[in-house]
């Protein structure tokens, strides 16, 4: 199978079970959306991926080469997160060197381009700049590295609007030229749902849903109107959630709604965000 | 034509409409050449497997034509088939919803010929 | 594993430098000082050796703390990491040898119109009674290995050093950065001096062992070549399971 197979992944902290028997497959030259509340083990699911820390169950295999410790597999993945992994006193320009080195197929003069677009200098340490340059900096190697397998967790720290709208836009310039497989994790959900095509939602360490985001979005539906017509609507049925305000309720649903509503009832498709608080919620 | 897209349809129907009003109102000719996928998906910051997804939908539809190597074009007579089609949806779309509202605000439906009369006049 | 190594000698070069930098200021410092002292100031010997010990030990450290996270960033395995920096410390270590070696050669021959002045090779001042049979060819080839061999495992001492510190959990992390200077230099003299008879024991102990009291060379080099496999296999162990957090 081509692409990257997760199976069976557990990985315990102590005491806390990060990952329980994830199971995924990421395929190539797909946008990927990995949704998870504040620990819910995203980051550590990324981390397994990419080498940087050890399962204690399962295997991850890219077409069907185990990716632990394997170098051949590893120099076609590129993982950024808030961890800055670049030696004390070095200088962007230095790390783009050792980029153009480490990764053969790096585009030197994208990532000055994308330097000056964003008004990156290239000169200074990466130590001294600010959270959202340093967002930024890892942001463009990833645009630059030109591999197959990107991962970037929350690759918007710490950006203002102007520039994450930027980095949405190249984003999408860089996949829509040669499509590669991105895996984002983020929290801004509603400046995602467009961009991804797959939508992953993991909570408390377990995939909860992995499906297409138009499927997911297919999949629920919010009914609104006066309380007690409401209630009657959804007798029988499962929510996933509610909101009262006064007399007036509005239910969260999975599924399709019924072609005819009763009248004074008003039907709206539930968005990516509005799901994912549901789903996720306590 | 839109610039923003909004959460209620899906999101390849959005674009596919977008360009439809970019045809009927001159934006785009016949024959002419549509913006690629890429400065769509770029300018409405969205995934291009739903720009191509819209776009294939008026292909289905012969509103477009695609060149090979060149990119997507607008078919000849496409004005006349989206003015058809839109035409044959208008009392979905519009008078329907019309309908409705006018009921929930006890509105008659001579009072409702009334006002279209009225507004063709202004 | 080529790429890792180019990387890891491109960033140590500003040790290199220093280093040859403190052995030109020595070999400096030495020859101006004898030249304006030109009194006979008695016998004595001078030896430059293991001079950079202190440098070895540090750079052991950074190889560690700067390279292994860059490398983990940049698609390496912790295997050839580590390969690479055994090799890095290799070539650090035959090349500070070498450069010694030829820096007590200059001093011995601009100190030889200073008679008394004896000018020694490192294994010259650990084997004293050797002095004339490690005087050649041979004994300055002794010397390059012998120095090889020590530096790199003080290079590999600092290594092992920064990795556990690494893997040390956070609430282990500051009592270790604690203990080991103290331990040292504070605990280490107080038992030599308040057991001087246990401390003389156990120092020679490690002198026999080291082939050292028994002017046993083959010894000597027998013991750093297991010392140097035993740091390596340690260093090993403790970067095969270093996580990246």
């Amino acid at each position: 199978m081509k692409g990257i197979e997760i199976n069976g992944i557990s990985k315990t902290f102590k005491d806390t079970k990060a990952l329980t028997d994830v199971n995924l497959q990421l395929e190539e030259g797909k946008i990927y959306g990995l949704l998870g509340r504040n620990g819910a083990g995203k980051s550590t699911l990324l981390n397994i991926i990419n080498n940087r820390i050890f399962q204690n169950e399962g295997t991850v295999t890219l077409d069907n080469e185990p990716v632990k410790e394997n170098e051949q597999v590893l120099s076609r993945f590129f993982l950024v997160n808030e961890n800055n992994l670049y030696p004390e006193g070095m200088k962007v320009k230095e790390a783009f060197f050792w980029g153009k080195e480490f990764y053969p197929d790096f585009d030197m003069e994208y990532a000055d381009k994308l330097c000056k677009v964003f008004e990156l200098p290239k000169k200074k340490k990466i130590k001294n700049l600010s959270t959202g340059y340093q967002s930024i900096f890892k942001n463009i190697m990833a645009l630059s590295v030109n591999v197959p397998y990107v991962f970037l967790d929350e690759p918007v720290l710490g950006l203002d609007a102007y520039h994450r709208e930027l980095f949405y836009r190249l984003l999408i310039e860089k996949y829509a030229q040669n499509p590669f497989t991105v895996v984002i994790s983020t929290h801004l959900i509603e400046e995602v749902t467009n961009i991804v095509e797959h939508v992953i939602i993991i909570k408390n360490g377990q995939i909860i849903k992995n499906e297409s985001r138009d499927d997911i979005l297919n999949d629920g539906y919010c009914v609104s109107g006066p309380a007690m017509m409401v209630n009657a609507y959804i007798s029988g049925r499962e929510t996933i959630g509610e909101d009262t305000i006064g007399g007036l309720k509005t239910v969260y649903l999975l599924g399709k709604p019924d072609d005819v509503l009763p009248d004074g009832l008003e039907i709206s498709s539930m968005d990516l965000q509005k799901l994912f608080i549901q789903l996720t919620g306590v | 034509m839109k610039q923003e897209l909004d959460q209620e349809k899906p999101i390849f129907i959005q674009i596919a409409e977008t360009i439809e009003d970019g045809i009927l109102t001159g934006a785009f000719h016949e024959e002419e050449q549509i913006p690629s996928i890429t400065e769509f998906s770029v300018t409405y910051k969205i995934n291009p497997a739903t720009a191509l997804k819209g776009i294939n939908l008026l292909v289905d539809e012969q509103i477009l034509f695609k060149k090979r190597g060149v990119g997507m074009f607008v078919s000849k007579g496409a004005v006349q088939k989206l003015k058809d089609k839109r035409q044959s949806h208008f009392y979905d779309s519009y008078i329907c919803k019309l309908i409705e509202e006018a009921k929930r605000l006890g509105i008659t439906s001579d009072d409702i010929i009334a006002m279209i009369e009225r507004g063709f006049v202004q | 594993m080529k790429k890792a190594l180019k990387y890891q000698l491109s960033e140590l070069k500003l040790v290199f430098i220093c280093y040859f930098a403190i052995l030109l200021f020595i070999f400096a410092a030495g020859f101006i000082g004898l030249s304006i002292v030109k009194i006979n100031i008695g016998s004595g010997s001078v030896s430059i050796g293991m001079s950079g010990a202190f440098v070895c030990l540090i750079t052991g450290i950074c190889i560690f703390s700067e390279h292994f996270l860059m490398l983990m960033q940049n698609g390496f395995s912790r295997k050839i990491y580590f390969k690479s920096s055994l090799c890095t410390i290799g070539i650090f270590s035959v090349v500070f040898a070498v450069a010694e070696g030829l820096m007590t050669k200059l001093i011995q021959v601009a100190a030889l119109s200073y008679k008394n002045i004896k000018v020694n090779t490192s294994i010259q001042m650990i084997f004293p009674s050797l002095h004339e049979k490690l005087d050649g060819t041979a004994g300055f080839l002794m010397n390059m290995l012998l120095t090889t061999l020590m530096t790199g495992c003080l290079f590999l001492l600092g290594y092992l050093v920064a990795g556990i510190f690494y893997r040390l959990p956070k609430h282990f992390k500051t009592p270790f950065a604690i203990c080991l200077p103290v331990t040292l230099f504070v605990i280490l003299p107080l038992i030599c001096g308040l057991f001087p008879s246990a401390w003389n024991t156990f120092v020679d102990m490690l002198l026999t062992v080291m082939g050292i009291n028994s002017n046993n060379l083959i010894l000597t080099f027998l013991f750093f070549i297991i010392t140097f496999i035993l740091l390596s296999a340690a260093s090993f162990a403790v970067v095969r399971r270093a996580e990246v957090k």
